[in-house]
This record gives structure tokens, sequence and C-alpha cells, in this order.
């Protein structure tokens, strides 16, 4: 049996069911499998068939961890005696974590993620930041969703102004079951937000044809006013396309941050322009009791992730899809009095998806050598921004990004 | 600390979006708002165009007294502005919005419950209670334009109010609003000694020994003198000046700490001396650009938006100089013709919590406390009391013509509203009640598209309603 035939078979189960079930279930169908991949779902996905490159024609995924996820905790330097001293409660010990490399292990809830290293498709960004931070959430998620030059912020988002630099259609950036976040705010339009079901109108179809049809189909944005009813078009516009994606292809993850990332993969196979998504997990601002809180997320993320990547195997764009995993800041070094951790600075970013190229990137944030007890920035967050702009999206980075850093090499 | 989760799972929310609104179960029963009588001896209005006394000074009046309470307030009945145009007219109305001692029915809406705001038991539903409380006194104001007012000092002097407990949330506002008419010295260095804004800006982190001017630079920056009009000195040397303005715990009052203090010399602005947190409010203040500034700022939100360089303002900068006091300028601004003229008439949209506000007015219908449907629809319009964007507070007009702010209005918060289908609307005979609606709106009228959309489905109140609030003319501020 081929390689490729197998893949089939593994796409007959769906997607909802592969998330639910243990890899290690998923395998054994077929020895000459079991033997390349053994309990190995990522490589599974990614078959043979993937040979992505980023061409400029990505659909970029942010997965924002609402709170400040505590990077020690889910990229690991578990060889590193600072981390075990600086956590001696809530540390994930050495024997536990998923290692990656003599360095770094996972969080031992991030088996799929796991696997995405083994085959190459995990990129870790260490050290990721900005300088004068202030520690408040509000002023952090601002500063970083807008793309500023620190510490000046500005009053749109780094994909708000992507969209409207390149095109007219507010289509292509969208906002998933994640609420009008400053990320896809342009200075003069804004990404498509929407829930994970129809963008339903509880009116009859005549009422619907009367509102449509008291907007001046002829209104431009040249108007403040005409902005108005050009914005009732382009909502009809959207509401058509998004609910034939949603209909085509049906829920099959009805709970927690996989039924987001769920909705995300129906709108892409959907074909859905969106070239950007935003999507947001809460719950990551652990002050305390962290061990019990954290390791939730970190289940409920990987199968999140693991269920989308299944769900699109086996089509087109699985090549073109890349997922960028980032928070508004890290935590603290060492453990608080409660078991948890306060608010910190850089973090590790995560890149994952067949046109990622594996491995480190940065500058590890040295543990031993905090600042006011956080890790220090090493690389310039808005470098992660930037290469998904000019490699994912084709696009000059320096036209959205003020005082642009320099590019890294994670896309293929 | 706790923060507020910003942030609901859908199947949640999805069942509160469709729960109707509560049908007048409120703790403060609240009618449309009624007229008080005027300031008496008001003479007859002196703006507008037409000789007082003719229909055509009356049809004028009308439109001028609706246009002001768009922009003063969040929109007046017909039947309201009648009794302004009675009274004396657009003058009349000036008078009465700029009152500021009548007692108003926004005032007795009471906190939940005086203890809940310090409690740190359920801090995200007291952070929910203590937006609805404001919007429910925009929605019960009698007079509108002091919580208008108070939400135009709010954006401008913007915290971040999510990592607040309550009760310093709900202290600001009162600050707000204690000083907001008077003497805008007075009122920034209240605001300087004000528990949230020293927190959220990490005044309580200045010290002599380390200072820290993000205190100083957003008192520069935002809240007197506007960005470029200050260098990197200047706004060391000010940080320098609140060494020591600290609050005595993180939710306690204001302190200075003396110890803390820098009591060397500093210069700022092209001043010397031993400049403490005061002086530097003084001489920001009085300043011909924050003078300029802040005018700017007053016209842009009232008008139309300005730099501070325009000259449209210099009536307004003139009036403020005389002692830095808002009332006075505001009347100017008022009586100016340039803000009941064509531009300033064509140069707004609703925001959110304007339209949000307006509507719920126009229905006549109040929001309840610990109403998280409420909470959320103002969240998802983009504008919630006390939990701004950022430090430089909400954007305006062609920022809110979006898919997004369509889709929340439309399936949502109009939708939501609509559904309360008042007895007042359909007890108007249905050939009637498409014009009945502008007048309840404050809108001038329809055009004939709009007109005949409505027609088609005035047969239904929830349907005519959900519509209406939709059209281009609502949207118009």
């Amino acid at each position: 049996m081929t390689l490729d035939m197998n893949r089939r078979k593994f796409l007959g189960v769906s997607a909802g069911t592969l998330g639910a079930v243990a890899a290690s279930s998923l395998v054994g169908v077929d020895g000459a499998y079991a033997q390349e991949a053994p309990t190995d779902m990522a490589a599974q996905i990614y078959g043979d068939a993937v040979n992505a490159t980023a061409n400029g024609d990505l659909i970029v995924v942010t997965v924002f961890l609402d709170g400040g996820n505590d990077t020690l905790n889910t990229v690991i330097p578990y060889s590193d005696p600072a981390y075990a001293t600086a956590r001696p409660v809530i540390g994930i010990p050495a024997n536990q974590v998923l290692p990656l490399d003599a360095s770094y292990g996972l969080h031992p809830n991030l088996t799929f993620t796991q696997q995405q290293w083994q085959a190459n498709r995990l990129a870790l960004v260490h050290g990721c930041g900005y300088t004068r931070y202030n520690r408040s959430h509000f002023e952090s998620r601002d500063i970083i969703m807008s793309c500023g030059a620190p510490p000046e912020t500005l009053t749109s988002g780094w994909i708000g102004r992507w969209l409207e630099q390149t095109g007219t259609d507010p289509l292509r950036a969208m906002s998933v079951d994640a609420g009008n976040v400053k990320a896809v705010l342009g200075t003069q339009t804004s990404g498509v937000v929407v829930g994970t079901g129809n963008m339903n109108i509880s009116r009859s179809t005549a009422w619907i044809n009367g509102l449509r049809g008291l907007h001046d189909p002829l209104a431009t944005t040249a108007t403040l006013h005409g902005k108005g009813s050009v914005a009732f078009r382009d909502y009809f516009s959207a509401r058509e396309r998004v609910n034939a994606a949603y209909t085509a292809f049906p829920q099959t993850v009805s709970t927690g941050f996989g039924r987001d990332l769920n909705a995300v993969s129906r709108l892409i196979r959907g074909g859905v322009p969106a070239r950007v998504y935003f999507t947001s997990q809460g719950g990551f601002d652990t002050h305390d009791t962290q061990l019990t809180r954290h390791a939730p997320l970190m289940a409920e993320l990987d199968l999140a992730l693991s269920t989308f990547f299944a769900s699109l195997a086996g089509t087109p764009q699985l090549a073109r899809t890349v997922v960028c995993v980032w928070s508004e800041f890290g935590r603290n070094v060492r453990e608080n009095a409660s078991a948890g951790t306060d608010h910190g600075e850089a973090y590790t970013m995560m890149l994952m998806g067949a046109p990622v190229r594996g491995g480190h990137y940065g500058t590890p944030s040295p543990v031993n050598n905090p600042i006011n007890n956080a890790l220090r920035t090493t690389t310039d967050y808005r470098s992660v921004f930037a290469t998904l702009l000019a490699g994912g999206l084709g696009h000059d980075p320096a036209a959205v990004i003020p005082n642009c850093p320099t590019q890294l090499s994670f896309l293929a | 600390m706790a923060t507020v989760q910003v942030r609901r799972r859908t199947t949640k929310r999805r069942s509160i979006w469709r729960a109707k609104p509560g049908r007048w179960e409120v703790e403060t029963p609240v009618t449309p708002p009624t007229t008080p009588d005027p300031v008496p001896g008001t003479p007859p209005a002196g703006t507008g165009t037409q000789n007082p006394g003719t229909p055509e000074w009356s049809a004028e009046q009308l439109t001028l007294i609706r246009h002001l309470f768009r922009r003063a307030g969040f929109g007046i009945t017909a039947a309201r502005a009648q009794r302004f145009l009675d009274d004396g007219g657009y003058n009349a109305a000036v008078d009465f919005l700029l009152d500021t001692t009548t007692a108003d029915p926004a005032d007795s809406i009471p906190e939940t419950t005086a203890s809940a705001w310090n409690s740190t038991a359920n801090r995200t539903l007291e952070n929910i209670n203590a937006s609805l409380r404001f919007t429910r006194q925009m929605v019960a104001a009698n007079n509108p334009l002091r919580q208008k007012l108070a939400f135009f000092w709010h954006d401008h002097f913007a915290s971040a109010f999510n990592d607040g407990a309550p009760r310093i949330q709900v202290a600001q506002i009162a600050t707000i609003k204690a000083n907001m008419w008077g003497n805008f010295e007075t009122f920034t260095l209240a605001m300087c000694r004000d528990t949230l804004l020293i927190r959220s800006l990490s005044g309580d982190l200045n010290r002599k020994t380390s200072p820290n001017a993000n205190f100083a630079r957003e008192l520069l920056e935002l809240f007197t003198l506007g960005i470029g009009n200050y260098n990197e000195t200047d706004v060391r040397e000010a940080g320098r000046a609140f060494t020591g303005w600290h609050i005595a715990s993180p939710d306690g009052p204001f302190l200075f700490n003396n110890n803390q203090h820098d009591n060397d010399s500093k210069t700022v602005l092209g001043v010397t001396g031993n400049l403490d947190g005061g002086d530097i409010v003084r001489i920001a203040t009085s300043s011909t650009t924050s003078k300029r500034y802040i005018c700017a700022k007053l016209w842009s939100y009232f008008a139309f938006p300005v730099t501070p360089e325009s000259t449209v303002i210099d009536p307004l900068v003139a009036e403020y100089s005389k002692n830095l006091n808002i009332r006075d300028t505001l009347r100017v601004l008022f009586m100016h013709p340039e803000f009941v003229g064509a531009q300033a008439r064509s140069s707004m949209l609703k925001n959110p919590l304007e339209f949000y506000v307006g509507i719920h007015r126009a229905v006549g219908i109040d929001i309840r406390f610990a109403d998280q449907a409420a909470y959320y629809d103002m969240r998802d319009l983009g504008m919630v009391p006390y939990l701004p964007p950022n430090v430089s507070g909400w954007e305006a007009n062609a920022y809110w013509a979006n898919v997004s702010q369509v889709a929340t209005r439309l399936d949502r918060v109009a939708w939501r509203i609509a559904g309360s289908s008042p007895a007042w609307l359909t007890a108007i005979p249905r050939a009637d009640r498409v014009a009945a609606l502008a007048d309840r709106l404050g809108l001038d009228g329809w055009s004939a598209a709009s007109a005949a959309a409505l027609n088609a489905v005035a047969g239904t109140g929830s349907d005519l309603l959900h519509m209406a609030f939709l059209t281009p003319e609502y949207a118009r501020n």
C-alpha cells in the first residue's frame, strides 16, 4: 500500500474524531505505515505530498494566548539548572517534558506540537519582546497588536494595515470568535469579525432586501457617510461567502478553542479569501495554582492544533497554511508565593505548518540573567510578523511595520 | 491581580445575545426624559438665519435643537424639542444643557450595592456593573451633556481600568464629574492625584532615585499639550517633579511621599526651579499650546475634527484663556455659528456608544445591572465605559464604518433592542409610523429610499424599529 493511499484512508476519519482520539490509536491500521511513522500524526498529515514554499501566497493563522502565556513552562529549558531553581513548585521535571533536543522540551501536554517539531515543521523564536514594558495586559496588547516602533503604539493593527494597503475586500482578514481586536483594525477599515456560526439576520428575506436597498448602491468611500453605506455593502458580501463556507463544511468540533480553529479550517476549505486569521484562546493569566490551570490550557491548545492540521490534510491549502502562536507577554522566571507566575516580558513565539522550516530562531533569553525577574528581550517580536508579511503574504513589511526589523528565516 | 476577562465562549455569548432586553425590571423607573422648566427670562434665540416668530424660524430652530442634542447628548424626541422651541428655541436648550446644578434622575441611579465596589470576590461582575452604571446614567439622564462631557473627559484621561478595583474606577469618574465644568488646571491637578491614573501610568514607581517618566509623558502628550509640543528633556524633568506622587496602596488614596521626591532644580518648558507636580500642571495648562490643544479637542468632539491651528476655534480659545473655564468655553462652542453650520452638520457618524445609548433613549428602555448581554453588546461594538482601547482613548467617525460594526449593530444590538416592540409605536396608525419614528429618533426626516423601505415593513413594530436603527440617516450624528 502506498503512502498516498494510506493518507486517504487516514483522511476518511473525520477531523473531529481524529482530534479526540489518541494518536497511537490511529496507527496500526497498516503495518508499513506504522513503521514509517509510529504514533506520529504530524508525519501522517504532511505525508509526502507537501513540498511547501513561502511564495507570498500563504494563509496566516494567528493564535493569541490571551493573558500572557508562561513560556518557560511551554517551551522548557529543562536542562538549565536555573530553571529548576526558579521554580521549585511549578517547574516541570526533566523526566516529564517532551524533549526536543538536549536543551529544550515541551510541556507534557503538547504531544502534537512535539510531532510538528519532529516533522521539522515547528519553529521556535526565542526571546520575543520589546523594550520598556510596563507589564500591563492592556498596554502590552495594545503595543504588540499595533506593531508600532516601541514605545509608540499606533491606532491600527498590523493585520489591519496590511489589509488596507493590499486591496479593498475586507474579507481578506478575519477575526474568528475573538472580537473586534486591534490587530485587525486598519486606519480606515477593518477585517471581518465572525463567530463560529453563520452570519444570520433574524428577519425575512424581504426585510433584508429592503435594508440592502436603502443604502445607496453607488456610495463610495470618498465621503464619510458614503463609508457607512460601503460598510453595509461589504457586510452583505462577506455574509454570503462566510455562510456558504460554513454551510459547505459543517462544524466538527463544538467545544473549547478547537471550535475556533475548526471554524478557521471550514473557512479556509470553503474558499473564503481570507489570508490572515486572528483567533484567541483565553485563560493564561496564571497568577496562582498554575500547575492545575496551565496543563488543561496546553492540552486544549494542542488538541485544537492537531485537529486543525488534520482537517487540512490532503487539501491544497495545507501547503499554504502557517500558524503563529503569540501572546501579550511571557511570565516571570521565578514563581510567586501562590504557586503561580506574575506578568513578565519576553517569550518564545511558535510557528508551525508545512511552509515552516523547523528549528530554533533568535537568541535564547538566559534564565539566569533576568530583568526584574522576567526574561529579557533578545528578538524584536515584530521580526516574526515582518517575515510573515514578506514571505507569507508577499507584501513589503516596511510598509506595515515602522522602523521594520530584519526578517527571520523560519519560512521554507 | 485579577483582570476583566474580556472574552467569552460563543455558546455562552450566543444565549445571551438572544435574550430579549429586560422589560422594565429596573431598580429605578426610567421614562423618556422630560423637559424641566427653562431658565426664566431666556431671550429668544439669536442663532439661526430666520426671523424669530416665523414658521421658517420654528422649523430651523427645531433642526438646530436636534443637532445640538445629537452632539451634546444622545438625540432628542420631536416632542421634547418642541418644548424647547416654546421656551425660547436653541438658546434655551443651550442654557438647559449648561445648567450644572439642577438635580437629575441620572444622579440617583444607585451603585449596585455600596459594598460591592470594595469586594474582590466577584470583580468581573463589579467591573461590568461599573460600566453599566455609567451607561444607565446616559440612558436615564434628563440633562445628557453631563454624562456626555464626563465620557469625553474619561476618553481624554483614558486609564487602564481593567487592572483596577471597581471602586477606584468609580472614584475616578466621580472626580471627573466633580471637576469637569470648572478650571482645567484644578481639574488636571485632581486627576494627577487620582489613584487609578497614577497606578495605570506607573506613577507609583516614580522615585527620586529611579525616576519613571511615564506619567509625565502622558500628562504632556495626551492631557495638556499634544504630541510634539515638548521635548524629551521636558518629559524627563517633569517626571522628576512628580517623583513621590504615589498611592498609599494599590487601591488606596493619593499619598505624597516626600522621601521619594526630588527637591533639586528642574527645567520644564523653559521654567526653572524646584518644581513639583502642581507646578508642572500649572506651567503646562497655562501655555498657549495647551489652550489651543484643549479647545481643538472639545471642538473636534462636539462639532467637527480640527487641528489646534484651526482658526475656527479662536473664539473658544479667547474665552478659555480668561480662566481655563470649561463651562464658559462650551457656551461659546455651542453658540459658535460654525457649530450649527453645514460642515458641522455633515461631519460626524454616531460612535458605538452614541448609537447604543441613543436607541435605548429613543425606544424608552433601561439597562439593568448585571445585564451581561448589554455589556457584551457594548464590548463587541467597541466602546465600553471604563474599558478604553489604550491610553489615547477611542477613535471617531470613519473608524467605525466597517463590516464588524455593521454586523454587531445589525444582528445583535439593533435586533435585540427593536425586539421590545414598544407599545407607543404600534399605537400609531400604520400610515403615520415612519414619519413618527423620525420624530422619535430626533431625525430631520427620511430620504425617499429609506422612507419607502421603512414603509414596506411598518406593519410590525420590531421590523420597523430594527431597520430604522440601520438607516444612513440614523448612522449620522
